[in-house]
């Protein structure tokens, strides 16, 4: 019954759409042995726009970002990243194309402080004598706090505290602050403002709209609709590895999406 | 890596230094020094029950036997980093020391004979090495089983080249390696010395040292951040093969001989030796100060119970249990700071 749907959808998807098009997703497939994570997908992330992905436990949303990402290369289909086609296969792939994550782990080395986690993978450095290259830890830290309290907006009480003793917002801020840094075209973010208090919930929003507000595409993975509708213009409902529906949020309402997540609205959909 | 940092101006207010003392800033350096006292107490200690213990030549004896645990040690100290472990060293340091003495006796001048032999020593650990990291990146076995497997087989090997016989008598060059001295000081705590340095600059200020660390202490976050977590995971072992092959050197050229059970036990000493450091076992930290102290602590440990004559095999019991008791230690400790060993 879902395929169906699908193969609905994909039929009329539209061909050389616009060229505000960020990222093309067209036929992307992704399994893990048995497990079919994602179906073909065909779907389309606009220029500037912040574009919320929801769904259930399962439904393959972190898997639809790695495919994009490179984590987890696609097994079939293409990737248009600003109108090229681009076989993502390595992260590396998608950040020399500016696309940043923030993963819903974060992915920060507990033991690492601020500054090296901030520089994880690119690493400034000096030379000591002129001759010897050393890691230019105190710049890394100094950038690091720099970025995070001008952009992030999160005040560092002490910079040298690993991340596996930070509170859940200085790992955001850190996650955050580091894809800023990078100078991203398109962020993603995976349950960004899960596992945070109130206050921090509000400053990730913030974040989203100031990100936005710079012309940079913003992907966010959600189960919070609150946060879904305040901050995100379209919203993509995943099922079963599906692409269940697209909603503009002006025209859709949470009650509508809240089915859809649940799966009781694939008539209405197809 | 392919993606450049691109440059920000810096906030002129982060620029403000906040105040935080050495030890705080330095985590490497504040780790292991609860370590000072014991390792004092112990000395003092021993130093009653017998005096002998702070003769210039007792001590200059402590520091040379010290000398091929610290080369180990560093050499563990960087594959614990990564997580890893590497079991083989001890009978990486017999092959390495045979694979030298049969060049030394190759009949070949002094001249060309032992820089060569150094050479091949330090080749034939780091190709062990080598071979260890290939079947941990690429073929996934878990480090445990791996170099318990080349254990076996690296001890077999050394058999293999050297048969039960013993090389004796290596040119003074070489000897001066192990015996030698600078301005009073042995030659081979000298090196000792010079490689644990290296390894806390490699640790703690280049890019390899901290993706090695990264590896160890989030996998996934290093493979995110586009780091080849194989590659450094790879070097990590190739060096601590290497580290091997110096110490197997150090120990031929000490004992002026070289036979195939040299090193034997070897590891189980640098292991006790990184984790009484404070190097996390389950990687994302090391400390070489850690590894240093742990080495003078395990060194005089031991000279102590030859100097109160305790039997050797007790030696083998305080050794076992130390390295016990130092892993229970660290994980205690690392609970109370609300880290999780995961
Ligand atoms: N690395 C993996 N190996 C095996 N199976 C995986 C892997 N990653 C995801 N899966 C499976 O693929 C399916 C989709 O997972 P995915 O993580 O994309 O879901 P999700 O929508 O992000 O869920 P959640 O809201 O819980 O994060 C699940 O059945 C999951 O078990
Ligand atoms: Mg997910």
């Amino acid at each position: 019954m879902t395929t169906e749907v699908t193969q609905a959808r994909r039929a009329e998807a539209p061909v050389g759409a616009s060229a505000d098009v960020h990222v093309r997703f067209r036929g992307v497939a992704k399994r893990f042995g048995g497990v079919e994570a994602l179906k073909p997908i065909d779907l389309d992330v606009r220029r500037g726009e912040v574009l919320a992905i929801v769904g259930d436990n399962g439904a393959g949303k972190s898997t639809l970002i790695k495919v994009l990402t490179g984590v987890h290369p696609a097994d079939t289909g293409t990737i248009e990243i600003d109108g090229q086609m681009v076989k993502v296969d390595h992260p590396d792939v998608a950040k020399a194309h500016g696309i940043e994550t923030i993963y819903q782990d974060l992915a920060l080395v507990p033991t690492f402080d601020l500054g090296t986690n901030f520089f994880l993978g690119r690493e400034l450095r000096k030379r000591l004598f002129g001759v010897i290259p050393v890691l230019d830890v105190e710049r890394m830290r100094r950038e690091a706090i720099a970025v995070i309290q001008d952009r992030v907006g999160l005040a560092i009480t002490n910079p040298y505290t690993p991340a596996a003793v930070m509170s859940g917002g200085q790992r955001q801020a850190v996650a955050i602050g580091r894809a800023l840094y990078a100078d991203a075209k398109l962020v993603i973010m995976d349950e960004p403002t899960a596992a945070l208090g109130v206050e921090e919930q509000e400053k990730v929003l913030a974040i989203i709209d100031r990100l936005k507000a710079q012309g940079v595409t913003v992907i966010v993975i959600s189960h919070n609709l609150e946060h879904v509708f305040r901050s995100c213009d379209r919203i993509v409902v995943m099922h079963n590895g599906h692409k269940l529906a697209e909603r503009d949020r002006a025209t859709s309402t949470r009650a509508e999406i809240v089915g859809l997540i649940m799966g009781s609205d694939i008539r209405q959909e197809a | 890596m392919t993606q450049k940092a691109v440059p920000m101006p810096v906030n002129p207010a982060a620029k403000t230094p906040l105040r935080f003392g050495f030890l705080q800033r330095n985590p490497g350096l504040r780790a292991p020094l609860g370590l000072v006292v014991p390792l004092l107490l112990l000395a003092v200690i021993i130093s009653l029950v017998n005096p002998v213990f702070l003769d210039a030549r007792n001590l200059f004896n402590v520091f040379r036997q010290i000398s091929i645990f610290l080369v180990l040690g560093t050499g563990m100290t960087v594959v614990m980093a990564a997580r890893g472990i590497d079991l083989s060293v001890g009978s990486n340091v017999a092959l390495s020391a045979c694979v030298s003495a049969l060049v030394l006796k190759s009949g070949l001048d002094a001249g060309t004979a032992v820089p060569l032999a150094v050479l091949a020593g330090i080749g034939v650990g780091a190709l062990v090495g080598l071979v260890n990291g290939t079947f941990v990146t690429v073929f996934k076995v878990p480090p445990l089983i791996v170099t318990l497997g080349t254990l076996t087989a690296v001890r077999g090997a050394a058999y293999l080249v050297m048969g039960p016989n013993q090389l004796r008598n290596f040119p003074d060059a070489f000897s001066f390696i192990g015996q030698g001295r600078v301005f009073g000081l042995p030659m081979a705590g000298i090196i000792a010395v010079g490689v644990v340095l290296f390894g806390a600059y490699l640790m703690n200020r280049t890019r390899f040292g901290a993706y090695v660390l990264a590896v160890g202490g989030n996998r996934s976050a290093a493979i995110r951040a586009g780091i080849r977590v194989g590659r450094f995971e790879m070097l990590a072992y190739v060096f601590s093969g290497a580290m091997a092959g110096l110490a197997g050197i150090m120990l031929a050229s000490r004992l002026d001989a070289a036979q195939a059970v040299l090193g034997a036990m070897m590891e189980l000493h640098a292991i006790a030796v990184v984790v009484l450091g404070g190097t996390l076992l389950f990687g994302g930290f090391a400390t070489l100060l850690g590894t240093f102290l742990g080495a003078a602590f395990l060194g005089v440990a031991e000279n102590g119970l030859l100097l109160m004559r305790v039997p050797f095999y007790w030696q083998q019991v305080v050794i076992g249990l130390t390295l016990v008791v130092a892993v229970a230690i660290q994980l205690a400790r690392f609970r109370r700071q609300g880290m999780t060993t995961e």
